[in-house]
């Protein structure tokens, strides 16, 4: 096979992955997107809730959606939930244990 | 259709994790830009695993598209694999990520970008930085290897603890890719040392060449057609063994198989330090055959035989492939040198002419006095006068440094040859 169709094949095949890059961006802005809005909880848990509601928004909310990380916070079975999500802030992001922990309240309370 | 649907194949691996992402992870990238950056990040990642495919010596696949033709693909694919990781950047980082940065993310995201900008500029300019071939292969490995693994981490890391697919995903993509690598550096090598070819004779022809003439040990030998080519392996190193390609010199009918002679110039340190030292009941490593440059299972009236320096030795296989077939087709040879002690087989050439239909041009840029040749370098006006006014069934075949082959590629084309009747085997890629 000639360089010159080799080098042909890459630069449209190149030009093709950008234009589907473009598609995959636009098509994840239609699919359906999940509320945002997280409930207010008892006085006891306002300040952690509000410093977590704060903390999600800067450091979370422009990739991942409050209902994404919520599920499963609430209820009975909720325990392994809440440990799997603790771990995975731990390793994700640039928070410290306090920070972690204010998010969880936050997306506990966005749970119920 | 082949070839087609090889690339199909390379297409969906770079394609799908990114289809499987935007359905799985799409509905949270909150606007576009967002969303472009992870895109981008996907389709990087898979491109860089998917480059370890390209280079893995699929048979099937050379022969699609030719050995060389894969090398030159897998070069611009990893040009294209850093755009979309600097794209991947620009839309998501604020700013340069630090290989030292206190969070794991980003640290992943430095070493990946890192390795990936060293593993294409070392390969853009190995010769400038002048760095050996076969330390450069090793560094090579090493680098895609940190890229892969730390786009892996990285990728992972943003993965959400319910998002079991995009796990798995990733996972088998590292996988993949690296078990790949294992397979071409240790398991297959292995195996093949099983199948080893003792050295019969290591001739001198001149011209800074030897030919390595190679005896099966224990096997049946290769089964090959004229022009293609094999991957010699001299010492048993395992991961680090050090391969070369060679193109095969000899006919298929030599000895049914069982005997090779590989034509090997001193052009670095393996072929002008190694290869001279080989001594008669070595045992080296043969890989192959490879490559879609030959003239088998391609309808010609007439073959154009088109060599510079060293290029010539798959043109000697083909020759002597149609010598022991009786192949009667006209055939002509264009086989340019500096002068003629640097024109390897000379002699043998011009005695195949009373064997084939066969007309030797030698095409010397300069000769001694009163030698009979062409002067100077190649041209369509050169051609013009040894060949036929239609070549529209004639096949081409040229082989040599880039410069020449670039040169034949368009000399080709105002003689009005049809681009798919030219094919060119390159390994100065790197």
């Amino acid at each position: 096979m000639r360089a010159a169709t080799v080098r042909l094949t890459a630069v449209v095949f190149a030009l093709a992955l950008m234009a589907l890059a473009a598609v995959a961006a636009w098509l994840a802005q239609h699919l359906d997107k999940a509320p945002r809005e997280a409930t207010d909880g008892a006085r006891a848990q306002a300040s952690s809730v509000r410093d977590g509601r704060a903390l999600y928004a800067r450091n979370c909310e422009r990739c991942h959606t409050t209902q994404e990380f919520a599920e499963g916070l609430h209820g009975p079975q909720s325990g392994a939930r809440v440990l799997e999500m603790l771990e995975f802030l731990e390793q994700h992001g640039d928070g410290d244990e306090l920070d972690d922990r204010a998010v969880l309240a936050f997306l506990v309370q966005a749970s119920r | 259709m082949r070839s087609v649907a090889w690339f199909s194949i390379f297409a969906a691996a770079v394609l799908g994790p990114l289809a499987l992402a935007t359905a799985i992870r799409g509905a949270n990238w909150r606007d576009f830009g967002a969303g472009f950056g992870a895109a981008c990040g996907w389709i990087a990642f898979a491109l860089f695993a998917a480059e370890f495919g390209l280079v893995t010596r699929v048979r099937a696949a050379a022969a699609a598209f030719g050995s060389d033709a894969l090398l030159l693909f897998h070069r611009a694919m990893a040009f294209v694999a850093l755009a979309f990781v600097l794209a991947h950047l620009a839309a998501l980082a604020p700013a340069v990520p630090s290989p030292f940065a206190a969070s794991a993310l980003e640290r992943s995201g430095a070493i990946a970008l890192w390795a990936a900008v060293i593993l294409v500029g070392t390969s853009l300019w190995r010769r400038r930085l002048r760095c050996p071939y076969e330390l450069w292969l090793v560094a090579h490995r090493a680098l895609a290897v940190t890229v892969v693994v730390a786009m892996a981490w990285h990728v992972w890391m943003l993965i959400a603890p319910g998002e079991t697919v995009l796990k798995v995903l990733v996972a088998a993509c590292a996988a993949l890719a690296l078990g790949a690598l294992l397979t071409q550096r240790l398991l297959r090598p292995l195996w093949l040392w099983k199948r080893p070819w003792e050295l019969v004779e290591n001739r001198d022809e001149g011209a800074s060449t030897r030919t390595l003439v190679l005896r099966a040990i224990g096997h049946q030998g290769l089964r090959f057609a004229p022009g293609q080519f094999v991957w010699i392996g001299t010492r048993r190193q395992g991961l680090f063994a050090q391969e070369h390609p060679i193109s095969i010199a000899s006919s298929p009918k030599l000895d049914g198989g069982r005997t090779l002679e590989l034509a090997i110039k001193a052009l670095g340190d393996w072929s002008s330090k190694t290869v001279p030292a080989l001594e008669p009941g070595a045992r080296v490593r043969i890989d192959g055959p490879f490559g879609a440059f030959t003239p088998d299972e391609r309808p010609a009236e007439r073959l154009v035989l088109v060599a510079g320096g060293i290029g010539v030795t798959p043109m000697r296989s083909m020759l002597l492939a149609m010598r022991d077939r009786g192949d009667r087709r006209p055939v002509t040879l264009f086989y340019a040198a500096h002068r003629r002690s640097r024109a390897m087989f000379a002699g043998e050439l011009e005695a195949l002419q009373q064997a084939l239909d066969l007309k030797v041009v030698f095409v010397f840029e300069a000769p001694e006095e009163g030698e009979r040749c062409e002067r100077g370098l190649l041209s369509t006006e050169l051609l013009r006068r040894h060949l036929p006014a239609d070549l529209r069934f004639t096949q081409f075949f040229v082989c040599g440094p880039a410069p020449m082959m670039d040169a034949m590629e368009r000399i080709a084309a105002e003689l009005g040859v049809p681009s798919d009747h030219v094919h060119t085997e390159r390994f100065d890629v790197v």
